[in-house]
Order: C-alpha cells, then structure tokens, then sequence
C-alpha cells in the first residue's frame, strides 16, 4: 500500500525508522538462523548487515535511539553465539579480528565492541588494552549522532568491566588508571561529537538543534557518572587527574549547552568534599565559560551543595573558613561579571542570590559577608551599565529581600551597600522592594525600637510613606500597601514608653509629610499604639518618672493623649474620616477617663466626638453607629464629676431624637438611659448588693473646663462613684414609649414593609424595664411593671405580630425570661407579685 | 459534628500587625466548616484570609469596621453586660449569642442559653480590657451539645482549655 | 579418441600434495596442487585404451612447462620452462597402464599469476604420440608460490606523507610500513591538518596495477581489489583516524616485478576522501607485498590466518600522542 502524500517530517520520520526497523528485524532474523546453523562467516555478515542501518541520516536523534535499542537487543544475541562459539574453543582473539573484516566502519565497530566486551570478560586478554583499543578505534565514526550512540554502545557494554580497584580485571588487566583513561577519553571523544552536532548542515535550525543535543545530553554525561562511581576514585585522583581532565574539556570546547550541562554534571556527580578540595580549580573555570552559559545557575547548584554539606557536619564549615570558601566564592562571582561583559544584569544578580542564600544557611551570624555580597554585586551591577530592566530588578528585589529574613532585618537595612544596591533600581521598583521590606519585617516580627532605625527604616519604604510621582497608582494597590504599613506601625516599640512614644513621634512626623490621604491609613495605628502608652504610663507608679540614666524623660500621660488628640484631629482634617477619628476621640476618652484619668482631657475627647457628630457624620446610618459608640463609650467612663457628666450625657441623650427613624430614636433613648445608670463593679447585676439602693450622684463638680488651666488637667483626678440616676433612667424610658406610640401611629398611616413593626420595640422596652427592675430601680414597681406587660400583652395579640415569629420569639423568650427570674429564691420576692 | 470557628476584634491594621503565627497554623484550611465573626477585622485582607480558612463567614459589623463592608450590625447597650448580651439573645431567639467588642474572651450559660465573647484574636489594644490575650473559640456543635474550646496565647504559648454546654440540662 | 589420459600428482612418501584454493574467475575456485621453486614434483600417469581396442602411439611423454601469456599476445604464450620425461617407448597399449614420473629440483622461480592482462601458468602436460596428428594431450596444472625471507625487521621504514588542497584539505597519513606480508596487517593512522570541505566519508583501497609491455609500448591495468571504509562522518582539524587492515581476506599476491621482462605487478593503498557531494580527494602509496613462510602447523580456515595474535594488536602502534593543531592557513 503505496501512500503518495507528501508527508510531514514526523510522518517522514515514523516511516523512515519503520523502514529500517524492517530491516534491522529482517537481517536479525537471518543473523540468528546462521547462528542456529553455526555458520559464523554468515551470521557476521547478516549482523553486519543489520548494523548498517544504523548509518542512517534521516532520523532525529529520538528516532534514532529507538533503532538503536532495537539493534542492542540483537546485538545480544551474537553476544551469546560469541561465547558458545568461544566455548567450544574458538579464540576471541580470532574472532576480534574475524569481525574487523567488516568493510563498513560502523557496523565493524559496533561488533568489535561486542566481541571486545566477552574477550575482557574471559579474561584471555587485559582489559585496559582491549579499552584502549575500542576507545581509539571507534575514532573511526566521526558523524556526531551515530559516533556518540556508538561510543554510547561501547560504554554500557564496557560496564562492569573496567579494571577499577577491587574489580576482578584489575591486575594484569591495569588498574583504576587504566578504568579512567578509558572513561575520560570516551566522554572527551563524545563531547567533542556532541559539540559538533551544533555545527552540522546549515545554520537555519539552530533551535530544532539544540533540542536534539539536550536529547543527547545524557550520553555524554553518563561517562562522568560511571567515573564519579569507580570504587578507587579517591580525591588525589580526583584531583590530579580527573578534575583537570574534565575541566579542560568543558572550558576548551567553548560550546554554551555542553559547558552549562557538564558543569552541572560535574557539581551534582561528585561528592562535595571533592569539590571543597579543588574549589579554587572548579572556580577558576567559571569565568572562562562562554558568555551564553547561565554561570549563576551553575554557581548556585554548586553553592547549593555546599551548604547542604554544611548543614550535615559542623566541622565543614571550619573548612570552608580555612579554604575561605567564601572568599573565593565571591571572588569567582566577581571575575564572571568582569570576564562577562554582557552577561544580563538578571544573572549577575541571580549568582549573587546564590551567594546570599550560601551565606545565610552557612553563615548565620556573618553579617560582613552579606556586606560583602552586596558591595560585590553592586559593583558588578553598577559596572554593567543598563540594569533596569524588570527581569534584573526583580532579582535585584529578591537578593535585598534574602538577608533580611535570615538576619536581623534592621541591622541588614543598617549596612551601607543596602541602600547602595538598592539605589540601582527605579523608582516604581524601589516601591515594589519598600513592600517586600515591610512584609519581611512583618513576617519576621522583628521591632524597630530606636528613633534613628525609624528614620532609616522610613527611607528605605519612602516610596510607601509619601508620594512618589508615578502615574501607574492603583488605588487597590495603594490601600494594600498602606494597610502594610500600618500594621508595620505596631512593629515600632520598645519597653520603655518614653522611648517607644518617641518612636512613634518620628513615625507621626514622618507620615504626616506624606499628604493626605495616607493619614487614614497611618494615623489609626499610631494613636492606638500611643494609647497603649498611655496605659502603661498610668499603670506605674507616680513616682517612676525617674528613668535610666540617659533615657529620655518620661512622658506625662497627659502629653501622650494629646498627641493622640492631634492624631485624630489631624485625621478628621484630613477629610472624609471622621466616623474614624470620632471612634478615636471615644476610645482616647475612655482611656483617658479610665487609665488616665485624666478628666478634663476626656472630656475634651468626647466634645470633639460630639463637634464631629454634629459636623462630619454623613449619614443616617453612621449617625447611628457613631451614637452609639458614643453612648457605650460615656456610659463606661467614671471620671467625670456630676455637672460635666452631666452636660455630656444631655447632649448624647439630646443626639438621640435627631436620628431619622422612630425606631431607631427608641432604641438610642433606651441606650441613653443607661448612662444613668453604671454598674457598681464591672460583674453581673446578680452581684449587686442591695437592690434599689441608687447612690446618689455626686453634685460637687469644682473643675474648671478643659484649657482653662493646664496645670490641671495634668493631675490625675479619682474615679467618681457610680451614676445610679433613677429619675433619668425613668425618664428616658417613658420617652422610648412615647416614640414606640408615635412609631405605631405612624405605622398606622402609613405601612411601609421594610419597618420592623413597633412591637418590637415595646418588647425592647419591656425588656429594659425588666432589666432594671430586675437592678432595683425604685420607680419601677411591681404594678408599673404589671400595667407594662399587659400592654404589650394586648399589643402581641394583634394579628400582625402573631404572624411575625421573630417577634414572637422575642416575647416568649422574654415571658421565659421572667419566669427564669421568679423560679430564682433571691428574686422570688422582687418577682412575686407578677403575673405573667 | 460541625466546627465553628468564632474570631472577631482583630483590628489589624489598627491596633495590631496580625493574627499570632501559632494561631494562624492552627486555622487550617478544610476543617471549619463555618465561621462567625463578631466584627473589627478591619481591613479586606484580614477578610480574604478568613475566607481561606473557610468561605462561610458570617460577619456583624464592628464599631471599626468600614460601612463599605455592609456587614450586618447589632448594638449591646451596655457594652459587655451580661444582661444586655442576654437581651440581645432574647431578641435574636438564639441558642447561642457569639458577641464581641470588649476583647475579653467569654463563654458561660444564662436561662439555658450560652453567651461567648470570642475576645480579640490579636489581643488588640482595649479600651474596656488591660493588655487583652490573644484568643479565639472553636466551636464543636452536636445537635444540642456544644463543645467550646477556647485558644489562648499566653507567654507565646498557646493554651487550650474546654466547656461544655448541653441545652436541656 | 582411441583412449584416456590421467595424470595424479604424488608425493614420494606417500604424504598428500599440498593444494592452494585459487579464484578462477566468475566467483568459482578450484584446488591445484601447490608447488614451490626447486620442489620436486612426482606422480603418476595413468593412460588407458578404449576397452576391446588397442592403443598405438609413438611415445608417451610428460612436459613440465612454465609459460606467460599476455593478453596482447594472446595465443603466443611464451615458455620459460618446458622439461620433459618420456614415459614410454613407441608401442600400443592394450590395458590401462600406470606410468610413474618425477621433475626433481625443478626450477619454479616465477609464482602462477592470473591477473587482468597477464598469466603465468605451469602445467605437466601428457603427449600420447600418434602418427597423422592424432595424437593425444592433456595439460595438467599445478600452483607455485614462492616465499621471500622475511624482510629485515629494521629496514620497514613507515610511509608517511603530508598531502593537501591548498586551503582546502591537508592530511597527513602514515602507514607504518612499506612492506607487508599478505597476513599481514596495516596500522596507520590519518591526521587532519586542515579541513574546509564536508567530509562524508573515508576509505583505503587496495589497487593492483599490471604493467605489461615495456617504453612506449607498456600497458597499464588496475584494478581495485578492496575497499575498506575507515572513518564515517565529516572530521574536524585535530582528528586522527585510526587505520586497521587485515590484508588477509582479499585475493593478494606479492608485488612482482619485471617477472620474466614480461609483466610486474604492484600493489598500492589508495586512501580516498569522500565529500558530501560525492567528490573523491585519493592519494595513492605504493606498497610491496611479500610472501612469508607460513608456520606449517595450523591449516588456513575462515580466512582466519593460523599464527593469529592470540591478544589484541598491540595497541601502542595505534594511539597517537595529542599533537599541537596545525597553524592556519
């Protein structure tokens, strides 16, 4: 079946190796029929034959290889008519010589190489003779494909057979000597085939070339592998004979694949004691490779078996300082660059990152000679002209983030050639490196604890803390990058406060010359790592303000807080933050008020939460929010005295009927009435003592408002008892009912779905009155309580609450609730008279 | 068996730099099936990192979380007050009431319901609580059985301890 | 014819003849009696009448002759040698008749040759002489070799030579010597000084040139007796290939010279290049071949020679030094 198509190469292929496959099976079958008739001059001659197929020139090396495996297995069969031959008392010396008759090289050679092997193996001739003739001859085949599957051939079958120490051809078969002689002399005849392939037909398909050479890679490499497990390799010979034969071959056949695969051979195939031993050897030949040779990665693999070999024994990393490896490491770096002119920045730097990488799992406590790598790698750079391409950055980026998370990252960032290697990238890049600084500092925990490491550690994230004129600013990239830095914030600190306040002054300083829209990101975490401070301060003693001698006088609580007024103004200045900035005023009062206790100064706080409540909070539901944080945040504070108190709780309970909803009014009126009424310790109400006892709150009320002395406000008043305002609490909860009736009347005209129904609120109500009930109030009576529950008894009865089961629920829970309380002996008088 | 994982007031990147790395490799991916959050993450990437811990979160808005985040909300007046948690309780008819805010780690049964306070995961700065601990809950629901274990980072050791609640005990 | 005439070669003693397997041309061979110079040759001629008639003859007599026969005087051979033994008087034979005969000490200086345009043969021919041209002959023919001494071991200067194309090919090429026996094994090696065509391969030819004729009158005549591929692949500069011959399997003679005035013959290696495009670059190098004695113990069998080295060739003669590359041109 003839097929006309003009075929495609890989159809071609398949159809030339099938072609010769058929006859490599075809003279293999006549091959052995001669040899079941024992006519040897035959099954030559078919053997022959079949091995001529292998001089093909069509096939790709891949195809090839497959021809070949097939005429190997042949092969094996003459092998073994060869040794019954011999068994019946042939010679092998005839038959070496028998088979050399053969008038095609190729063919011939292949059988001299089978006969050689069971001549060695009987051991009627010396093996380092037979080697040495196989090796030489083979010279015959100068065609680099099939040359290098020949030799290829000759290894494998000569395997086991070389006389290496401890083998049993060793003797008057020569020695370990002999067995590498053999070895590197094939592996320089089958570099220099392989080599040549390169150079073979025209220059067109250089790549579809190199493919095919990576193919064959291994071949060549295999002669190395066999060397590197002869038992009598030991280093002398190692080092004497070996490495400089290997070596020259790799630097003189100035070919970029052979060199970056046998240096990687080499590097993975020895031990590394070996390499250790001839460093300087090893070394010298780097800068001597072809410029396309990728010597950082060569390098690498080698320092990456270096330091593993470290981390297995410690006594290794005395000798690397007494060969100083690193020294000539980095020596060995510095003469590729210099040797390399155009060897891309990337790399440069890439064998830099090697080096660090080397000295950070080698040299843990060696700081200098990552200053070294860094000098070393920015004068190569520097030397190199162009290096801000992205590919070279990126590396660049990746060798100033190594040490920092091997050593202390603030001392790194401390040495002079950091900023030096850094000061090689652009700008954009420099940004990219401030975050990989912030999230490895991050990342390690590290604390920055002193002013000038702030400053510098600022510097170096410039990009980060203040505008940079670039136009590529993504606004999602901008938000992440300042929410690193301000976590990065927390990261500044020290144990004393004096010194952790003044870190955190020169980080204010230096973020509020970043402009503005920054400062939403920046300021919050500094105020909060400032009131922490401030509790620190008020926990110690008064008299503490002595420090160690030469530390900075101790900041006054007082001091700390108004920084943190400055930082929340400076926040609500900057626009748009002022839910933010009131929340800060709330928890500065309250810090203030509780640690500080400072009264003046809370109260300070909160009108600035009120100006901005008034002023700033855009709309109805931040009102909400922010009302009630205000109220939780005055209801906890114990520090003022009745009349400022006072003020401040008018004005939060006055905030309430300005919100838009009626329900939302109810709610807050409810909340309100708690700032009548502060628990007497932080615990339950269950621990309260004697019910309806309401201290009375406390009228003197002698302190000036806040400004009016300064002197003042410094001097940390005690806490006030608690507020326990009956009266008020009664009046705000009769008012949540007022707006819980205005809410259903309203209802009633007009329904709208989204309303919650005003039940709600009764119960909500109910339930505050139970629960202060419940504390004691004395105007909350059984009866008041009674006329309560039937109200919205009779409210729940309505249709649309029954169909409203979450309200339900709410009821039930509460009636349950009741029940709860009654079923308690020490409330069984309070509830008694209830009736549910 | 479902694991509940009950985390809130983070308030990274305000008051913190991040989630403690011991807890952080104790929140593996695929175990929890659901997570609850009191509120004060406060940033996006504290979010997306909770979602690969496990992407059912249910979060209520915190007082320092952004509006953006459109997180439902619930207030307790007054703040960490049993009695007012146990209202809001009554009011949302649940069994157990997760709350947050004042970064003191809670968890104890009122009328045959249970009130936990996760506390603050990154032991944030408070205003309500000195030098809070870092701590978290896990939550192991079995029909009516809840085991609680709660995580908390002491001297930069994480301790574990463990209550049960039943309902109808 | 009126009978039949039969001649067996044998030995006195009663050993068996020694035989040579010769090539007869179309790819046969045949076996003759082997002979060498001053041998004696003996034997008997058996001559027989037809049965029921008697055979008359004038005598009956056996010819050892030696003749060369050039194809340019074909039909004329020329005798060298020619002796003769008369077996029998002038008489009739009426049973068949066994006559013995023996050329004792017979001078065979000339080995037998068939080549292209020259033949050297020796026969014994048997004359049954009968009047009226009737008279009966057979030629029988037999196979002399003769073997030189062996050469004197410090007298084998090596062939070596440096040939080219000027900025082409430069080669240099050495055989290590320039006389071989035809057991005999040629080891050499090519060395690449220069190399700027693609090479596709390279082989050594044997050649065999007859001269007959002499002055203006000689012819030559070649022919290509063997052809041995030695390197596959194109070399760079700095290669050495290396030369193994067996000279054994091919149909070889000694190199001849001036054999009789008639005819020589002689022997070249002719080491051809092939390029890509089929272009043949040769040099040819004139060898002598010589016969040696061989031991007389091991039959020949195979091909394969008996005194076979019963270890490998001496690999020293086959690896060349590293040499410093050839300045370019």
């Amino acid at each position: 079946m003839d097929d006309h198509r003009i075929m495609t190469p890989q159809e071609e292929q398949v159809k030339w190796l099938q072609d010769a496959s058929n006859s490599v099976k075809r003279n293999a079958f006549y091959m052995k029929r001669a040899l079941d008739e024992d006519n040897l001059r035959e099954a030559l001659r078919y053997s022959a034959a079949m091995l001529v197929e292998l001089r093909t020139s069509l096939l790709t090396p891949q195809k090839y290889f497959e021809l070949y495996m097939q005429a190997f297995d042949e092969l094996r069969h003459l092998e073994a008519f060869f040794k019954e031959e011999h068994s019946k008392g042939r010679s092998y010396a005839d038959l070496y010589e028998l088979v050399q008759h053969a008038g095609n090289v190729l063919p011939r050679l292949y059988l001299l190489c089978t006969v050689g092997s069971c001549f060695i193996r009987s051991k009627e001739a010396h093996a380092k003779d037979i080697l040495k003739d196989l090796v030489e001859m083979c010279k015959g085949v100068q065609h680099p494909t099939r040359g290098l599957f020949l030799r290829s051939y000759l290894c494998q079958v000569s395997r086991g057979l070389l006389p290496d120490t401890g083998s049993e051809y060793e003797g008057d078969g020569g020695d370990i000597n002999d067995a590498l002689e053999f070895l590197l002399l094939n592996f320089t005849e089958m570099n220099k085939l392989w080599v040549r392939m390169q150079h073979q037909g025209s220059g067109k398909d250089r790549e579809r070339k190199e493919g095919e050479r990576q193919q064959l890679a291994d071949l060549v490499g295999k002669n190395l592998t066999y060397i590197s497990q002869l038992e009598g390799l030991d280093f002398k010979l190692y080092q004497e004979v070996v490495q400089g034969r290997m070596m020259e071959q790799v630097v003189s056949c100035k070919d970029e694949i052979a060199q970056q695969y046998l240096m990687q051979c080499i590097i993975q195939g020895f031990p590394d004691e070996f390499h250790l031993g001839t460093l300087p050897t090893l070394l010298a030949a780097l800068p001597e490779l072809q410029s396309g040779v990728k010597v950082h990665l060569v390098l690498a693999s080698l320092l990456d078996r270096l330091s593993r070999f470290a981390a297995t024994d410690a006594s290794v990393v005395d000798q690397f300082n007494d060969s100083d490896a690193f020294g000539q490491l980095l020596g060995a770096a510095t003469r590729v660059s210099e040797q390399h002119t155009e060897m891309p920045g990337a790399d440069i730097a890439a064998m830099y990152i090697a080096l660090a990488n080397f000295v950070g799992a080698v040299y843990p406590d060696h700081l200098d000679h990552i200053d070294r790598v860094l000098q070393s790698c920015h004068e190569a750079l520097a030397a190199h002209g162009d290096i801000r391409e992205d590919r070279t950055e990126k590396q660049i980026i990746a060798l100033l983030t190594l040490p920092l998370t091997s050593y202390d990252p603030v001392t790194v960032l401390g040495l002079s050639t950091y900023p030096r290697v850094m000061s090689l990238l652009k700008p954009a890049t420099c940004k990219a490196m401030a975050v990989k600084i912030v999230q490895t500092i991050l990342k390690v925990g590290t604390e920055i604890s002193e002013p000038a490491q702030v400053d510098m550690l600022l510097d170096f994230i410039a990009p980060l803390v203040a505008d940079v004129h670039m136009d590529d600013d993504d606004e999602e990239d901008f938000e992440d990058e300042q929410a690193l830095v301000a976590r990065l914030i927390h990261r500044l600190r020290a144990n004393d406060p004096a010194q952790h306040y003044a870190l955190l002054q020169t980080a204010r300083e230096r973020f509020s010359a970043g402009g503005a829209r920054r400062l939403r990101h920046t300021l919050p975490p500094i105020a909060f790592a400032a009131l922490g401070i401030v509790g620190r301060l008020a926990a110690a003693a008064p008299g503490a303000e002595a420090c160690a001698p030469g530390a900075l006088f101790r900041p006054s609580p007082k001091e700390v807080l108004q920084f943190v007024h400055q930082c929340a103004a400076q926040l609500a200045e900057a626009g748009e933050n002022a839910e933010m900035a009131l929340q800060l005023f709330l928890t500065a009062a309250q810090s203030a008020s509780e640690h500080a206790r400072l009264e003046l100064i809370a109260y300070e706080f909160f009108e600035q939460a009120f100006i901005l409540f008034e002023e700033a909070i855009p709309d109805s539901a931040s009102e909400r929010v922010a009302l009630a944080s205000i109220v939780g945040a005055l209801q906890r504070c114990r520090i003022f005295p009745a009349e400022p108190r006072a003020t401040l709780v008018h004005k939060a309970t006055g905030y309430s009927a300005k919100l838009l909803r009626k329900a939302d009014q109810c709610r807050a009126v409810l909340a309100c009435s708690h700032l009548y009424w502060q628990d007497n310790c932080e615990t339950t109400s269950e621990k309260l003592g004697e019910g309806g006892t309401a201290a009375a709150p406390k009228e003197d009320s002698g302190s000036p408002p806040f400004g009016d002395s300064e002197e003042d406000g410094s001097v940390a008043s005690s806490s006030q008892p608690p507020v326990q305002d009956g009266e008020h609490v009664m009046m705000c909860l009769k008012r949540a009912l007022k707006i819980a009736h205005a809410a259903q009347q309203q209802l009633a005209v007009a329904l709208r779905s989204s309303d919650t129904l005003p039940a709600w609120l009764f119960v909500e109500i109910l339930n505050h009155y139970l629960y202060y009930f419940d504390q004691g109030l004395s105007s909350i009576s059984a009866s008041v309580l009674q006329n309560l529950l039937e109200l919205v008894a009779n409210e729940m009865a309505g249709d649309n609450c029954q169909a409203d089961a979450g309200l339900v629920a709410f009821y039930n829970n509460t009636l349950a609730h009741i029940a709860a309380q009654k079923a308690k002996p020490e409330k069984a008088s309070l509830y008694d008279s209830l009736q549910v | 068996m479902v694991l509940v994982l009950c985390i809130g007031d983070l308030h990274i990147p305000h008051r913190a730099t991040d989630i403690p790395p011991k807890f952080k490799t104790l929140l593996v991916p695929g175990k929890i099936h659901h997570i609850l959050c009191p509120g004060n993450l406060c940033t996006r990437e504290v979010y997306d990192y909770l979602k690969t811990v496990c992407t059912d979160i249910h979060i209520t808005r915190g007082n320092f979380d952004e509006a953006a985040a459109k997180y439902p909300e619930d207030e307790v007046s007054p703040w960490g007050n049993n009695e007012a948690l146990a209202l809001v309780q009554r009011k949302l008819d649940v069994d157990i009431l997760i709350s947050g805010h004042t970064h003191e780690f809670k968890a104890f049964k009122f009328e045959d319901r249970f009130l936990i306070n996760p506390g603050s995961a990154t032991g944030a700065y408070s205003d309500v609580v000195k030098d809070p601990k870092p701590s978290f809950v896990l939550m192991d629901i079995d029909g009516s059985k809840a085991t609680v274990y709660i995580y908390e980072l002491i001297d930069e050791e994480v301790k574990v301890e463990k209550v049960e609640f039943s309902k109808d005990d | 014819m009126g009978g039949t005439v039969q001649l067996d070669f044998k030995n006195d003693n009663g050993t068996p003849v020694k035989t040579a397997i010769v090539k007869a041309g179309g790819g046969e061979t045949e076996t003759l009696p082997l002979y060498t110079n001053k041998d004696t040759i003996t034997g008997e001629v058996k001559v027989a009448n037809i049965p029921g008639k008697k055979l008359e003859h004038q005598g009956i007599k056996v010819q050892l002759i030696g003749s060369i026969e050039l194809a340019t005087e074909r039909g004329h051979p020329h005798d060298f040698v020619s002796l003769v033994r008369d077996l029998a008087p002038p008489g009739e034979v009426t049973s068949p008749q066994t006559l013995p005969f023996e050329f004792s000490n017979v001078e065979m200086q000339y080995d037998s040759y068939r080549g292209l345009q020259a033949r050297l043969r020796y026969c014994l021919r048997v004359t049954v002489t009968r009047g009226y041209g009737a008279s009966i002959s057979k030629d029988f023919f037999f196979w002399v070799r003769n073997y030189s001494p062996p050469p004197p071991p410090n007298n084998l200067p090596p062939i070596k030579m440096e040939v080219g194309i000027e900025d082409c090919l430069h080669i240099e090429f050495e055989y290590d010597k320039n006389k071989y026996h035809l057991k005999d094994t040629v080891v050499g090696k090519i060395y690449f000084l220069l190399v700027r065509i693609k090479l596709k391969h390279m082989e050594i030819e044997i050649r065999r040139r007859e001269t007959t004729g002499s002055g203006s009158a000689a012819r030559n005549e070649s022919e290509t007796l063997a052809k041995y591929e030695i390197m596959d692949g194109a070399p760079v500069r700095g290669e050495n290939i290396p030369i193994r011959l067996f000279l054994s399997p091919y149909d070889l003679t000694p190199t001849y010279k001036l054999v009789h005035n008639k005819y020589s013959v002689k022997y070249y290696l002719n080491l051809v290049l092939v390029d890509e495009e089929d272009r043949r670059y040769f040099k040819q190098q004139e060898i002598q071949l010589l016969r040696l004695v061989e031991p007389a113990a091991a039959a020949p069998e195979d091909g394969v020679p008996a005194g076979a080295p019963k270890v490998a060739p001496a690999p020293a003669r086959l690896i060349t030094p590293p040499r410093p590359p050839a300045p370019q041109a």
